[in-house]
């Protein structure tokens, strides 16, 4: 049974490595707030471009030396990038990103308890603070 | 290093380091000359003036994060994320009672620590120590690593090097002066911080201009322009209770508010957050203009510095240089001074060695900032986490600690058990928030939680005896 477990637990690093073995990697990820930072630290070559399709055609949004960049602003959809290194692209250097944000109605009620709890906490300085030239 | 392009020559960077680092370390040596008693090294002698009061409170709180953070956080989050940024200056805006109440009710006070000790009990007193020390140490590894990140980013020199360099010219002058030092050098470094970020801004208006910002914003980055994104609405009063928390429960904010001058705590407080308050919003807008000028952000981090190195060349990173070197000096002087003194007093006085005297107490202060030192370079050397990841972190802890404080120092309410549970279940639910929605959360639920278990408070009696809060002086 053991033996068994252990097999089956290399299967499924085998099969995980294998199915991301994509050069990009996102090293920050933010997609319920709208960016991401995208890293292609191990890819081989020495200048690269960062694809992004858009309307069924590629455009370039990244093109240098540097090894990561950092998207953001992104509304809500599917967003498909590609890295090309050295004018050299491969098909499995590609990654497919999905931006949701928080629904409005979780951000608004998040916003409402900080201002609740801000209004409490300015009253209880504010009577403590009075308070304390005549204590109670 | 994930950006290929230094802009500064290493032999500037160098000479910027090396200049700094002797005006620091004489400037430290030369305050710190007159100080005779306990009292002089940890506290200043407790009679800071206005000035100084002001200058110290504001540099601290102009932190590496300040200007790398805030414009990281525009440019992730838009125009409310260096709005939200800002709003940390209510934190010392609202400590500004505290710090009145606190020289009124603890004149011979010295740490935050002896306040939960003496309002709460032991209990209380050592959940609080866990999360202080735990704070303070991410706060000063944040800051080792942040300087070794700048120096590596815009110099090239390595990441190892930049690091030694910053925590240990801080740890030298720090215990050459101990809080003279810190406050004297703040006040240079706040005229430094405040002239270089104007600048910068300035010049990234004069040269990229209002207009062309928001067009290239509204074309390729429109969300960072929505007054309505959500991540952002929810980070707003999340920072603001962060900023609350570290401020409240901090001794970097109660040695301050011992060391000033009787009745200087107030306005000083209220002045360095009012001066506080646009600096991020100015360092963040630098950000906005990265998408205008086509630079690439490989870490968000270092947009501010990119954006400065691309317009002006050598001169911008020089400028940024001189602006995050002094601003990480400020307060890594400042944490490693205020944990050394919570060590000293609540760690080694208050639990292993109770009549220890005052000569003793300086000289072991001298070695704990040297240990702190030391192991702030262990821990920042392998890089733990990222700047961002570690300071939203201990979000989830510092929050727990705003209600216990608020309550405990006005009103007579509020038991030792109420206290400590407050602090537990903040920070557990806080952790939890962390993980499971994101880190714009994690000190809002704190706060929260620990806001529900404090306010069974007013269904106590009021029994707390003010008067032993005055322990300090009369076990002097």
């Amino acid at each position: 049974m053991t033996f068994r477990s252990i097999i089956l637990f290399f299967i499924y690093i085998f099969a995980f490595s294998y199915a991301h073995s994509s050069e990009i990697e996102i090293v920050d990820n933010g997609t319920t707030a709208g960016y991401v930072t995208l890293a292609w630290p191990s890819a081989s070559g020495k200048t690269f471009e960062l694809k992004q399709k858009e309307n069924g055609h590629w455009k370039i949004i990244y093109q240098g030396q540097d090894r990561a960049t950092t998207l953001s602003g992104l509304a809500d959809g599917t967003y498909h990038y590609a890295l090309m290194m050295d004018g050299q692209s491969n098909a499995e250097d590609e990654i497919n990103i999905t931006v949701r944000h928080h629904t409005l109605k979780r951000a608004w009620t998040f916003f409402g308890v900080g201002a609740a709890m801000f209004l409490i906490l300015i009253t209880i300085l504010t009577i403590g603070g009075r308070n304390s030239v005549n204590p109670d | 290093m994930l950006n290929a392009n230094a802009i500064l020559p290493s032999w500037i960077a160098w000479l910027i380091i090396a200049g700094f680092s002797c005006l620091w370390v004489a400037l430290g040596w030369w305050l710190g000359r007159k100080n005779d008693t306990l009292d002089d090294y940890m506290l200043a002698g407790r009679k800071v003036g206005v000035g100084l009061a002001v200058a110290t409170s504001m540099a601290t709180w102009v932190t590496s994060n300040t200007t790398m953070t805030a414009p990281q956080l525009a440019y992730q989050l838009g125009i409310w994320g260096m709005v939200g940024y800002s709003l940390g200056a209510v934190g010392l805006i609202l400590f500004a009672p505290i710090a009145r109440r606190v020289r009124n009710l603890m004149p011979e006070g010295y740490t935050s620590g002896d306040f939960i000790r003496l309002r709460y009990g032991v209990t209380a007193w050592r959940i609080f120590l866990i999360i202080s020390l735990f704070y303070s140490f991410g706060w000063l590894i944040s800051l080792g690593m942040a300087g070794g990140l700048l120096i590596n980013a815009l110099s090239g020199i390595s990441y190892f090097y930049g690091m030694t360099v910053i925590v240990t010219i801080c740890t030298l002058y720090t215990v050459f002066g101990g809080l003279k030092a810190v406050i004297g050098t703040d006040f240079v470094q706040t005229i430094l911080i405040l002239i270089g970020i104007t600048v910068l801004a300035i010049l990234v208006i004069d040269a990229v201009g209002f207009e062309e910002i928001h067009n290239t914003l509204s074309e390729q980055r429109p969300e960072l322009l929505n007054l309505l994104l959500p991540a952002s609405i929810m980070f707003l009063f999340n920072n603001l209770f962060f900023g609350v928390g570290e401020i409240f429960h901090s001794n970097v904010w109660w040695s301050r508010a011992f060391a000033f001058a009787p009745g200087v705590g107030f306005r000083a407080y209220v002045l360095a957050g009012i001066f506080w308050l646009p600096v991020p919003v100015v360092a963040g807008f630098i950000a906005l203009a990265a998408p205008a000028l086509g630079i690439n952000v490989p870490s968000p981090d270092m947009v501010a510095p990119l954006v400065a190195g691309k317009l002006f060349g050598i001169f911008g990173a020089i400028l940024v240089f001189v602006v995050v070197f002094s601003a990480l000096a400020s307060s890594l002087d400042s944490v490693l001074a205020a944990t050394s003194d919570l060590i000293v007093k609540d760690i080694y006085k208050g639990h292993f060695r109770k009549n220890a005297s005052g000569n003793e107490l300086r000289k072991a202060a001298v070695w704990i900032i040297l240990g702190l030192g030391a192991l702030t370079w262990a821990f920042s050397l392998p890089r733990i986490a990222t700047l961002g990841a570690l300071l939203h972190f201990t979000g989830a802890f510092v929050a727990s600690t705003i209600w216990p404080i608020a309550i405990g120092i006005f009103y007579r309410r509020g038991s030792g058990r109420l206290a400590s549970l407050a602090m537990v279940l903040g920070t557990a639910s806080g952790l939890y928030a962390y993980f499971t929605i994101g880190f714009y959360v994690a000190a809002l639920v704190s706060a929260t939680v620990s806001m529900l278990v404090m306010m069974l408070a007013f269904k106590e009696k009021a029994t707390f005896d003010w008067a032993i809060l005055s322990e300090n002086r009369n076990s002097k």
